[in-house]
């Protein structure tokens, strides 16, 4: 599975404007929390809340945003199917049996746990499309450059190697159709698998390589790197739009939180297994 | 004032044995406009990086002698004091960019220096506006073309406003119209004589008047010689000739003319088109007015000949594929009313739209057309890498979608143009005995096979080595001969001398050519029409997934509208023709003796079409 | 520890070419390797601890390769440090693998602190990738409440998490180099000079 980088376009949309670092500091602790839940109620909350501030606050079209999005469902679902049948524990043979099917049998504890471990990956995920969707990886790294004080030869060698990664992907494209013109056979096989990742790696490893040197020079060749800091075109400043969204983000969770533990839905807390 | 002066230069790489360039002593004048030739391994690149520090601030490795620029030693110079003083653009257009955008990209350079941000912001318009990017600020990187990927490249070195400018080989990536683009950039900013400009290239026919100064690097890394392109290209051909070094088409031309008595010694070769209109206006007229004696040099097997004989062949010989006792006319590829998409459904865009095209054994076809117009995808449909629909493609009669692709290795071969990633094994030997373990021969018929193969393309000395060690040209050469080692009788090769120095291009063309000969069918996907022009003897013009035209490749230098629709150029000697009243089609040295001799014979205002068909008839009788 | 700290803050005098290759090397694969992080985390959830035995070594190879390649301290480090660039926006489970991941390289660079980085062998390799495993392992030990699981699973746990570092990532990681350098591809570095030797 892999998460759609953002694509340009959609400009203006709130959360776009915000500076990436205050997107991340908003969700960070709540994500931390997520690990920790147990039951299904407190991720739904979060799943809801997401992608609310995400398609209302940014206007990214829904149609969209579930487009990128059905996929994490899926992932979520299978694991309402799969858990209760690895699932064991102190409560897992106890509990009711809801389906019996020969020697497989589907308890409602390894039921609840697979919905709140799906729901709880789908929460992670619909927080970091709040994130992946509405930053560009540049301005992220430059924010990271601006505001965290990351060196600037780290975040703009970075910036650099993204660029690489599309490359890869039209290489691998290439080296499979030059295969096939060599008569590789094209089984799947583990074998053939095997030998295809190894005749795979070494050109797309040389390739790799050799685009880091020659950007390496064109980056050298245009004084990268000789003075110990930069100038910045375009500023990444931390403004009263990205104070107040941080705030509001974690009045709003915490309220949330509050609410279900007032409610008695909040589960105990363990470390993600 | 020398901009750049040195003295014994030499370089050797990291991990290199011998050194490249090897003690040259050069220098570059302030303001001038020189081009720096060289064939392939000369260390021209090199050259390059110490022209502006890169070497030895960032390449490792050993520089023995000394280069100065603006009068300072280059290795007493600070790497950003360098950067401000001499700009360099690669030949990848993509591989120098860091971000993501036109604006950020330019600004890029000038943040590394601590330029404040409204002094950015006046640089980057004044770069953009001098490439004629104005508009582009807000642009994605990767939607722009070649063309203008590289004059992004340019405008990001001038807005870090050096003082000279080199170019190392911006155009070998780019399509004839990009390349016609960046060349405009570069005639532009020669003007301003303030500027300095090196431009490293292996060829550029259209950029010569311009040029103040050449100089021309040997095989082994020294300087050859230098002066201006005229003393240069006229006074020591030969010698050029001799070392693989590019030589404009015109002088060539007026070269094989000289040899063969039409051009007199008094008249100077030309260089460039213009030069050569008038020149050979003014030789042939002379000639037909002064000189009757009947020339023979027509019959005259020399070798010099050799190039321009093939020309002839081919200019009108399309209809027949010169294959001896060649009674079959079947097809070695036939493609009937096939239609491609980019996606999987039926409305996604159409790349290929119902191609018709009938490739008879034994030919050589050239497949040209913009980027993006579906060549590519074309040939990967006639291979069997992307499979076509049932019906629609067949190789040698056969429909390929009843072919497994093991089987079709063995009829069609397909020449990437990076030939790396068709290496499937870990030395020469091994990548050439690959095809044939798959084909289960015996041990000693593949020993036979192979050894034989490594003899017929020149690679011997090579069958322990790693296939990536290789020259760029080697490795072409080996990646046609794992296609032909089974026995393959149709080739397909992606672009063969793209990216490519002349040296490299030319003796991969020679090697399909000789392949022809010996009757196998050779189809290249091309942007060069100097290719289409000596060597194909048919062409195919693919524009938005239609096949505009096909037939011989002098007919279509004589439909201007289909070239400029499928952004072609004419050659240099199709240019040259359409300058000079009575002639058409290319003007080859068969084509300007015919001229000659007719001119004996008949008057000035003889049809060329009779020309060309008598041309043809010499071609038939040999 | 401190020497360490010092280069990596060296980086400021890293060549761009090295910086390159290292980001290069972390970015592409920290891309590549995306699915199976999801992947990684439904398996862990699935076979419990034993799944992360056989995927953690491929974890830490690009960081081994790093080093190996360019054999500049702390470059097994720098390249975690790209890869989260990539997972923290990337992955729903962002800082929860980024960190083992930066602590595995670490543990990477270990063994080559003893020799002050003057070796660079196949022992070197294996004892460094069995290093990162340990050390990764450690690292999510007591917040996957592996103390809680019967001594013998524990035992497994660690040998194998020592052996895949050893060769998925150690072992592999020098093969895939030295192949690499078969083709001449990495002529500037020093990995060339043990090659030819």
């Amino acid at each position: 599975m892999r998460v759609e980088l953002p694509d340009q376009g959609d400009k203006g949309g709130v959360l776009q404007r915000l500076n990436p670092v205050s997107k991340l500091l908003a969700i960070t602790p709540v994500m931390g929390l997520l690990m920790l839940v147990t039951d299904p109620y407190t991720p739904l909350a979060f799943v809801v809340i997401g992608a609310l501030v995400t398609v209302v606050l940014d206007g990214i079209s829904l149609v969209r945003y579930l487009r990128v999005a059905a996929p994490l469902v899926a992932l979520a679902a299978s694991f309402v199917f799969i858990y209760p049948f690895v699932v064991s524990g102190p409560s897992g043979t106890t509990s009711e049996i809801l389906v019996s099917l020969g020697p497989l049998r589907v308890r409602e504890a390894g039921l609840w746990v697979g919905a709140a471990t799906g729901l709880r990956i789908l929460a992670l995920s619909v927080l970091s499309l709040l994130f992946v969707l509405t930053t560009e990886t540049e301005s992220f790294l430059r924010a990271l450059v601006q505001t965290l004080s990351v060196p600037y030869k780290i975040g703009y060698s970075a910036m650099a190697a993204f660029r690489f990664a599309p490359m890869l992907q039209s290489d691998i494209e290439r080296v499979r159709a030059a295969h096939t013109v060599r008569g590789v056979p094209d089984n799947n096989g583990l074998r053939d698998r095997l030998y295809r990742v190894r005749s795979y790696a070494i050109p797309l490893f040389v390739n790799t390589i050799r685009r880091a040197e020659r950007t390496a020079l064109a980056m050298d060749a245009r004084a990268f790197g000789v003075f110990d800091d930069r100038t910045h075109y375009h500023t990444q400043s931390v403004g009263w739009r990205d104070v107040g969204f941080v705030i509001l983000f974690w009045t709003v969770s915490a309220a949330l939180v509050g609410t279900l533990w007032q409610l008695d839905a909040l589960g105990t807390l363990t470390i993600l297994r | 004032m020398s901009r750049v002066e040195t003295r014994e230069l030499q370089f050797r790489y990291r991990g290199h044995r011998e050194w490249k360039p090897s003690g040259v002593t050069l220098n570059i004048e302030d303001g001038e406009f020189a081009l720096l030739l060289g064939p392939s391994g000369s260390g021209k690149s090199t050259l390059a990086k110490c022209f502006n520090g890169l070497i030895p601030h960032s390449v490792p490795g050993e520089l023995a002698g000394t280069i100065d620029v603006c009068g300072c030693d280059v290795t007493e110079m600070s790497q950003a004091e360098l950067a401000t003083r001499v700009g360099l653009v690669f030949q990848n257009p993509s591989l120098q960019f860091v971000t993501s955008t036109v604006e950020t990209e330019v600004a890029f350079g000038l943040e590394n220096l601590r330029v404040q941000p409204p002094e950015i912001l006046k640089r980057v318009t004044d770069a953009l506006d001098t490439v004629g990017l104005s508009g582009f600020e807000g642009r994605q990187i990767n939607t722009l073309s070649g063309g203008e990927k590289q004059r992004l490249a340019i405008a990001c070195q001038l807005a870090m406003e050096p003082e000279i400018l080199v170019l190392d080989e911006p155009t070998a990536n780019l399509d004839p119209r990009g390349t016609e683009a960046v060349y405009e950039l570069i005639r532009e900013l020669a003007w301003d004589e303030s500027r300095t400009i090196v431009l490293i290239e292996h060829q550029c026919e259209s950029l010569l008047d311009a040029v103040d100064r050449t100089l021309v690097l040997d095989g082994d890394g020294g300087l050859l010689l230098e002066g201006t392109p005229e003393a240069v290209f006229a006074e020591h051909s030969r010698q050029l000739g001799r070392e693989g070094v590019w030589i404009p088409a015109v002088t060539q031309l007026a070269l094989e003319l000289r040899s063969s008595g039409v051009w007199p010694d008094s008249t100077p070769l030309p260089v460039t088109v213009d030069q050569a209109t008038d020149a050979l206006e003014d030789v042939l007229t002379e000639r037909r007015r002064f000189d009757s004696r009947p020339p023979d040099s027509t019959e005259q097997p020399g070798s010099s000949f050799s190039e321009s004989d093939r020309a002839v062949v081919r200019t009108d010989g399309a209809a027949e594929p010169n294959r001896i006792g060649g009674g079959s006319a079947s097809s070695a590829l036939d493609v009937r009313g096939l239609d491609a998409r980019y996606g999987p459904d039926e409305t996604s865009e159409p790349v290929l739209k119902d191609i018709e095209l009938s490739v008879p054994d034994g030919s050589f076809l050239a497949l040209v057309g913009p980027n993006g117009a579906g060549k590519s995808t074309l040939a990967k449909h006639c291979v069997g890498v992307c499979p076509p629909p049932p019906e629609t493609v067949f190789v040698e009669g056969r429909d390929v979608t009843t072919l497994p692709s093991r089987e079709m290795s063995q009829h069609i071969g397909y020449v990437f143009q990076n030939p790396e990633y068709q290496f499937v094994t870990e030395t020469v030997w091994d990548e050439l005995a690959y095809g044939l373990r798959q084909l289960d021969c015996d041990a000693d018929e593949i020993e036979r096979r192979v050894d034989q193969t490594l003899d017929r393309f020149d690679l011997t000395g090579y069958a322990d080595r790693n296939p990536f060690t290789l020259s760029h040209g080697e490795k072409r050469r080996l990646s046609v001969a794992t296609m032909l080692v089974v026995g393959q009788d149709v080739l397909v090769v992606d672009e063969p001398t793209y990216g490519q120095d002349r040296a490299n291009a030319d003796a991969l063309m020679e090697t399909l050519s000789e392949l022809h000969g010996s009757g196998r069918t050779i189809v290249v996907l091309t942007h060069d029409m100097r290719i289409v022009a000596e060597y194909a003897d048919s062409v195919a013009v693919l524009v938005d997934g239609e096949i505009q035209f096909h037939g011989s490749p002098a007919a279509l230098f004589d439909e201007p509208e289909t070239l400029s629709s499928a952004h072609l150029s004419r050659p240099p000697l199709a240019e040259l023709t359409d300058r000079i009243s009575w002639f058409s089609g290319v003007a080859t040295v068969e084509r300007c003796l015919e001229r000659c001799n007719s001119a004996q014979t008949e008057t000035r205002s003889h049809d060329l079409d009779s020309a060309s068909r008598s041309a043809s008839d010499d071609a038939e009788e040999r | 520890m401190a020497e360490f700290g010092n280069q990596l803050m060296g980086v400021k005098n890293w060549e761009t070419r090295d910086l390159l290759v290292v980001a290069a090397l972390g970015i592409v694969p920290g891309l590549a390797l995306l699915p199976v992080v999801f992947a990684g985390f439904t398996i862990r959830a699935a076979l419990g601890p034993l799944g992360t035995v056989l995927n953690s070594g491929l974890f830490y190879l690009p960081g081994l390769m790093a080093l190996y390649i360019v054999r500049k301290p702390g470059a097994s480090i720098l390249n975690g440090i790209f890869v989260s660039l990539v997972w923290i926006p990337l992955t729903p489970f962002g800082l929860a693998v980024a960190i083992p991941s930066v602590i595995a390289r670490i543990g990477s660079e270990i063994p080559f602190l003893f020799t002050r980085y003057r070796r660079y062998d196949s022992g070197m390799m294996a004892a460094s990738g069995a290093s990162a495993g340990l050390l990764a392992l450690g690292a999510i030990y007591i917040p996957s409440s592996f103390q809680t699981l019967a001594i013998p699973v524990q035992v497994g746990l660690i040998v194998g998490h020592g052996l895949s570092g050893a060769l998925l990532s150690g072992l592999l990681g020098k093969l895939l180099a030295d192949k690499l350098a078969d083709t001449g591809v990495l002529s500037a570095y020093s990995v060339v000079d043990d090659v030819e030797a």
